[in-house]
C-alpha cells in the first residue's frame, strides 16, 4: 500500500513540477530559515553550560534598596566579600574574584592594547577552561605569572615556544614584567566569561591603595563561587543577612541609616546570567533574551507563510485529487486510510523540502555566523536536540500542511464527489484567507522595513550642532605623558596645512555611557548638567557655534579658573534672558562660583535616543586630556593620519596609537539598529518571496482551471485586456485588502519602536502607500504575467483541450 | 440478497424537498442480472447508489443480506466494498496518476490481498481483458473502450458478489460497447449478481428482468 502512495506521489511531483517546485522550495527556504534561527537561541539559551562544574558555580549579586522600596541587582561587589565568604561559608569550596583592565603590554618594544584580566588562583578549578600549556593548579603561585589565551599567545609568539616568554604589562601607571606560565585554550563561543591575558587577582594591590582594597562600599569586582556538591543555593542564602550585619553593619548605618534590608547577596546561577538582561556588568558579555523571543517569532511567521502555500495549493489541487479519494473510498479505502495517505504524502513532501533546507542551512551559514558574530554549525550527531528538533520540524510542517487534504477532503462522501464537480480550488473562502493573512504579513514587514530604514537615514544625517566629519580622535589611553600630550601635538602639529585644529577633551562624544553629571546651582534654583573638562579651542575643532558671548581664550587669564560656557538648554532651564556675566555654582571640580562667558548651541554629545540634556563646559586645569581632537583637511587623509601617528610615536612611544574619527563614533550608536533593520528586510524579503511563491502556483491553477471558461469568453469577443484583468483583479482585491490590515498593525509596532527615540521621524502616510503599491506592483507581476499568456493562447486550443 | 422497502430520497434545495426517490419497494435475488432504465434525470444514478451504500436514503429501510444498511458503521461498510461490491461507472473513474497494472492493485491491496497472489490476480485479468501490452499505460494514453474495460476488471478483480454498473457503456462505440456487455453476461453466468443502469433495449435484453423509474416512481410498462 505504502509503495503505491509514494507512486502517486513521487508521479504528482514530477508530472507538476511547477506546483512541486513551489511547495518545496519555499519550505525548504523556511526550514533553512528556521534551522538557523534555531541554531541562534539554542547557542544563546545553552550559554555557559558547557562548564562541568555549571550545576554548582554561582556569581555572586548584591541587591540593593531604592528609594522606592524596589531591589536592583549589581553584579559588582566588594573586593574583601570573596575571602569572607569562603572563611565563613563552609559550602563554598572555591572562590573567584574577577576584573577585567583595559592595558598596554610591552613585547620586544612593540605596544599593543589589551585587556588584562585579574582573578583569584580557584579560577581554573572552578571553570572548564583547559590548559593546553601549564598546570592549572600552581599557574598562579608565582604572582609573576600570566597564562596567555592560545590565540594571543600566537599573536605575540607565532610558533615559538611561549612559556617562559616575559611580557611587560602595565598596571596603574606603571610596567611590570610577567612570564608566561600557561596557554589556555581558546574560550569557546558560549561562553559568558572571557580572558585574553589572565593575571592573579593579587596583583590588583600593584595600582590600588591597600585601604581601598579592604573597603566595603567600593563595588569594583565581580566574585564566582562554586559551592559543595548537593548544597542548594538557598542554605547559604539564608546565612547572608547575619553576615550582611558582621560586615556591612558599619557602612549601612552611616550610609542607610541602619537599615539591615537595603543591602541583600544572591547567587545567581552561571546558566543563568547571560540572559538575565537586569544584572548588567560590562566584564560579562549578555543577551537580551528579547532577541531570541523576536526571531523565533520571525521564523514562526515564515514557517507560516509556506505552510499556507502548501496548503493552499493542496486545497487548489484537490477539485483533482476528489475523484482519486471518490474512488478510493468505492474500492474501499476507509477514511483513516485516506488520512494517512494524505498525511504520508505531505511528510514525504516535508522530508524533500527538509533535506533541501539543510542544504540551504549549511550554505548560508558562514553568511549568518558573520551576521550573528557568532560560530554556529549543524551539529547533527554531536547533540541530540538539534537532530531531534530537525525531524520534529520536518513532522510539524508536515502535518500541518497536510491537514488540510487529510482531514478536510478525506470526509467527502464518493457520491457528492465522483458526480457533482466540486469545485474548491481557489475560489475557496479557506485559501483566500490564507493568502490574505501571507500578504498581510509580508505588507507589514514592508512597511516595518521602510520605517527603520527611513529612521536609521534620519538618524545619521541629523544635523547633530557639531562638525563631526573630518575630526579625529585620539585616545590618550592614561599614557604619563598625557597631560602634555595635547600641548606638544599642538606645538608640533601647527605648521601642517592640514592640521586645522586641535584640542583635548576628557570625554569621547558620541557615546552612551553615562557622562560626568553634576548639579549646578543659580540662586535658588538646581539642575543637573553634563560637565565637559575641555582645552582651549575646542568647540572650534569641534564646530560647535557660539550663540552668545565668548568662547574660550588665553589672553583672559582668569578662563582656567573662573569661567564656563555652557549649552542653550542650560540657559533655557534655569530661565535667563541673558547667560552672559550669570554667577553659578557647580558641585564638582570648583566650590567657588563661575562666571558664564558664553553660551553654544544645543548639540547632540549622546544617541538620539535621549533628549539633549543642559551641558556646562570647562577648562581643564591640569591639562589632564583623555581624548585628542583633532580637526584635518580634507585633502589626502591617509597622509595627516600618518603624521599624527608619527607625532604620537615620538611622545609615546609605549602606546599604541589609536584613533577614530568623530562622524564614525555617533554611527556606531546605532549598530543594534542597523542590525535589526537589516533581520527585518531580510525577512521581509523572504515573506514575499515565499508569499509570490504561493500566488504563482495558485494563479497556475486557477487558469488551468478557467481555461475553457477564458476560450468560451474569446471566442464570444472578450479583450485581451479584459481577460488578463479578469483574471488579475481576483487576487489583487486580496492583496488590496490584506493592506488594510497591515497597516493599523504596523502603524502600532512601528510607533512603538519609534517611542525608543528621543528624535524620531513622523509616520507618513506615503510608507503604507508605497508599500501597497509594491505589494501590488509583485503580485500583478505574479499573477499577471501568467494571465496574459492565458488570455492571449489561441481559443480553439484551449477548447479543444477540454 | 437485497431488500428494500420504501425507499424515499429527497433534496432540500432553499425551502422546497425535490424528491428524485420516492417509495421504492424492490428486491433483488442472489444471481439476478438486472436492469434499471428510464429517462434522464429520473433518479437511477441516485438509486444505484443507495444500492451501493455510497449514498444514504431519506427514509426507508435498506437490508443487504438482512443487514440493516443503515446501521453499518464506516468500517463494516468499507469492508462490504473491498470485499463484496464492485462498481462500474460511465466515467470510469481510473486514478489517473497509476497505471494500469497499479489501478487493478489498488483494491487488493485494500483486501491486503499477499504480493505472490496479487500478481497472479492481476496477470489473470490482464489476460482476460487483453491489455497485458498496456498494463504499464496512464489512463489518459487508452482509448475509452480501453479505460472501461481496465474499470471492470478493476471491478471483478476481487470476486465481488454484486456488480453495481451505471450505464457502463455510454461513453462507447457500439463494438466496446458489446464487448463490455458480454463480459458482464459471462459474469452474470458465473454466478455474480449484477444491475445495470442503460439507456439501451439491446444493452437491457441482457437482463432477465427490467425495472423502469420515472420521476423517481418505479412504474410497470
Ligand atoms: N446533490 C444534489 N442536490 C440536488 N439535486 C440533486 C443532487 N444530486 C442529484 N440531484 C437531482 O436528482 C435527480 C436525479 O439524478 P440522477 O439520479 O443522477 O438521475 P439519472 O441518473 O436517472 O439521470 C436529478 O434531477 C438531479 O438534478
Ligand atoms: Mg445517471
Amino acid at each position: 500500500m505504502f509503495r503505491n502512495y509514494i507512486k502517486i506521489a513521487s508521479r504528482n511531483l514530477l508530472k507538476q513540477k511547477v506546483y512541486s517546485f513551489i511547495n518545496i522550495f519555499g519550505l525548504a527556504i523556511a526550514i533553512a530559515f528556521c534551522i538557523l534561527i534555531f541554531l541562534f537561541v539554542r547557542d544563546e539559551v545553552i550559554h555557559d553550560s558547557f562548564h562541568q562544574k555549571a550545576d554548582r558555580l554561582y556569581r555572586v549579586n548584591i541587591l540593593s534598596k531604592n528609594e522606592d522600596g524596589s531591589m536592583s541587582p549589581h553584579a559588582m561587589t566588594p573586593p574583601p566579600l570573596g575571602p569572607a565568604f569562603q572563611e565563613e561559608f563552609p559550602e563554598i569550596v572555591n572562590m573567584a574574584r574577577f576584573k577585567k583592565i583595559g592595558s598596554v603590554v610591552n613585547y620586544q618594544g612593540q605596544p599593543s592594547r589589551e585587556s588584562i584580566t585579574l582573578a583569584d588562583p580557584d579560577f581554573f578549578k572552578m571553570f572548564s577552561f583547559p590548559l593546553l600549556r601549564g598546570d592549572p593548579q600552581a599557574v598562579f603561585e608565582d604572582r609573576n605569572s600570566v597564562v596567555l589565551r592560545e590565540e594571543v599567545a600566537k599573536r605575540y609568539f607565532g610558533d615559538e615556544d611561549p612559556m617562559g616568554k616575559v611580557l611587560s604589562i602595565k598596571l596603574g601607571s606603571r610596567f611590570f614584567d610577567f612570564t608566561v606560565a600557561g596557554v589556555a585554550r581558546d574560550i569557546p563561543q558560549n561562553s559568558s566569561i572571557t580572558f585574553d591575558l589572565l593575571v592573579s587577582f593579587d596583583r590588583i594591590k600593584d595600582y590600588t591603595p591597600e585601604r581601598l582594597l579592604n573597603q566595603w562600599t567600593g563595588f569594583t569586582t565581580l566574585t564566582f563561587v562554586q559551592l559543595q556538591r548537593g548544597t542548594l543555593a538557598t542554605e547559604v542564602e539564608n546565612k547572608f543577612p547575619s553576615f550582611i550585619q558582621k560586615h556591612l553593619g558599619a557602612v549601612i548605618k552611616k550610609y542607610r541609616g541602619g537599615d539591615l534590608s537595603a543591602y541583600q547577596f544572591d547567587l545567581q546561577p552561571i546558566r543563568k546570567i547571560y540572559l538575565n538582561t537586569q544584572v548588567r556588568s560590562s566584564y560579562v558579555a549578555g543577551s537580551n533574551p528579547l532577541y531570541s523571543t523576536i526571531l523565533a517569532g520571525i521564523a514562526l511567521l515564515i514557517l507560516i507563510i509556506a505552510a499556507i502555500n502548501y496548503m493552499n495549493l493542496a486545497i487548489a489541487r484537490s477539485a483533482s485529487r476528489l475523484r482519486e479519494i471518490g474512488v478510493r473510498k468505492v474500492l474501499g479505502a476507509d477514511r483513516k486510510k485516506l488520512m494517512n495517505q494524505f498525511f504520508g504524502e505531505s511528510l514525504f513532501f516535508s522530508f524533500i523540502s527538509l533535506c533541501m533546507g539543510i542544504a540551504l542551512a549549511e550554505l548560508f551559514l558562514p553568511a549568518f555566523n558573520n551576521f550573528t558574530s557568532k560560530k554556529l554549525a549543524i551539529g547533527y550527531f554531536s547533540d541530540w536536540t538539534t537532530l531531534t528538533s530537525i525531524v520534529s520540524l520536518m513532522f510539524i510542517v508536515g502535518l500541518i500542511s497536510g491537514s488540510y487534504p487529510a482531514l478536510f477532503l478525506s470526509g467527502f462522501r464518493p457520491v457528492e464527489v465522483l458526480r457533482s464537480h466540486l469545485k474548491l480550488g481557489g475560489k475557496s473562502k479557506f485559501s483566500r484567507g490564507l493568502v490574505v493573512v501571507q500578504f498581510t504579513l509580508s505588507i507589514f514587514l514592508i512597511i516595518s522595513t521602510l520605517i527603520m530604514t527611513h529612521q536609521l537615514h534620519y538618524l545619521k544625517n541629523r544635523d547633530l550642532g557639531i562638525r563631526g566629519e573630518q575630526v579625529v580622535i585620539i585616545p590618550t589611553q592614561g599614557s604619563p605623558q598625557g597631560s602634555q600630550l595635547v600641548d606638544r601635538f599642538r606645538n608640533e602639529l601647527a605648521a601642517y596645512n592640514n592640521v586645522i585644529s586641535l584640542a583635548g577633551s576628557n570625554e569621547l562624544l558620541g557615546n552612551d555611557r553615562t557622562y560626568a553629571e553634576s548639579v549646578v546651582s543659580y540662586q535658588e534654583a538646581r539642575i543637573f548638567a553634563h560637565y565637559f573638562f575641555i582645552s582651549f579651542d575646542f568647540l572650534k575643532t569641534i564646530g560647535l557655534e557660539i550663540v552668545e558671548g565668548r568662547d574660550f581664550a588665553r589672553e583672559f587669564t582668569s578662563d582656567p579658573k573662573e569661567s564656563v560656557i555652557v549649552n542653550e538648554m542650560l540657559v533655557r532651564e534655569l530661565g535667563w534672558d541673558l547667560a552672559v556675566g550669570k554667577q553659578i555654582k557647580t558641585f564638582m571640580g570648583r566650590k567657588e562660583p563661575l562666571t558664564v562667558v558664553g553660551v553654544t548651541k544645543d548639540f547632540h554629545f549622546e544617541s538620539l535616543r535621549t533628549q539633549i540634556k543642559p551641558a556646562i563646559f570647562y577648562i581643564e586645569p591640569r591639562n589632564q586630556q583623555e581624548f585628542i581632537y583633532v580637526k584635518i583637511g580634507p585633502d589626502d587623509i591617509p597622509a595627516t593620519l600618518g603624521l599624527l601617528e608619527g607625532t604620537w610615536k615620538k611622545n609615546a612611544p609605549n602606546f599604541p596609537f589609536m584613533y577614530s574619527f568623530l562622524d564614525e563614533e555617533f554611527h556606531k550608536l546605532y549598530r543594534m539598529e542597523e542590525r535589526w533593520q537589516r533581520i527585518i528586510r531580510n525577512t521581509s524579503i523572504f515573506a514575499i518571496l515565499i508569499s509570490c511563491l504561493g500566488l504563482f502556483g495558485l494563479t497556475a491553477l486557477a487558469i488551468a482551471r478557467r481555461t475553457k471558461e477564458i476560450g468560451i469568453r474569446k471566442v464570444l469577443g472578450a479583450s485581451v485586456a479584459g481577460l488578463t484583468r479578469m483574471v488579475s483583479m481576483d487576487f489583487l482585491k486580496l492583496v488590496v485588502f490584506a493592506n488594510f490590515i497591515a497597516w493599523p498593525l504596523a502603524y502600532y509596532a512601528m510607533s512603538r519602536w519609534l517611542r525608543g527615540f528621543a528624535f524620531r521621524i513622523d509616520i507618513k502616510f506615503g510608507v503604507f502607500l508605497l508599500a501597497a503599491v509594491l505589494a501590488a506592483a509583485i503580485a500583478l507581476l505574479t499573477v499577471g504575467l501568467q494571465a496574459v499568456k492565458a488570455a492571449v493562447a489561441n481559443p480553439v486550443e484551449s477548447l479543444r483541450y477540454e | 440478497m437485497i431488500k428494500m422497502k420504501e425507499i424515499t430520497k429527497f433534496y432540500s434545495t432553499g425551502f422546497v424537498k425535490t424528491f428524485v426517490l420516492r417509495n421504492i419497494n424492490l428486491n433483488v435475488e442472489e444471481g439476478e442480472f438486472l436492469t434499471i432504465m428510464g429517462p434522464s434525470g429520473a433518479g437511477k444514478s441516485t438509486l444505484l447508489h443507495i444500492l451501493g451504500m455510497l449514498d444514504s436514503p431519506s427514509s426507508g429501510d435498506y437490508f443487504f443480506y438482512d443487514k440493516p444498511a443503515h446501521r453499518l458503521s464506516e468500517r463494516q461498510l468499507s469492508d462490504l466494498h473491498k470485499n463484496h461490491i464492485g462498481f462500474v461507472f460511465q466515467s470510469y473513474h481510473l486514478i489517473d496518476d497509476l497505471t494500469v497494472y497499479e489501478n487493478l492493485e489498488t483494491p487488493l491491496l485494500y483486501k491486503k490481498v499477499k504480493g505472490s497472489e496479487r500478481k497472479g490476480k492481476i496477470a489473470e485479468m490482464l489476460d482476460r481483458f487483453n491489455m497485458v501490452a498496456k498494463k504499464k499505460l496512464f489512463p489518459n494514453q487508452l482509448s475509452g473502450g480501453q479505460q472501461q474495460k481496465v474499470a471492470v476488471a478493476r471491478a471483478i478483480i476481487i470476486n465481488p458478489k454484486l456488480i453495481l454498473a451505471d450505464e457502463p457503456t455510454g461513453n462507447l462505440n457500439t463494438k466496446e460497447g458489446t464487448e463490455v456487455m458480454d463480459l458482464l453476461k459471462e459474469l452474470n453466468e458465473s454466478g455474480t449478481t449484477i444491475i445495470q443502469v442503460t439507456h439501451s433495449e439491446k444493452n437491457a435484453s441482457y437482463g432477465a428482468r427490467i425495472i423502469n423509474l420515472v420521476d423517481g416512481w418505479i412504474v410497470d410498462k
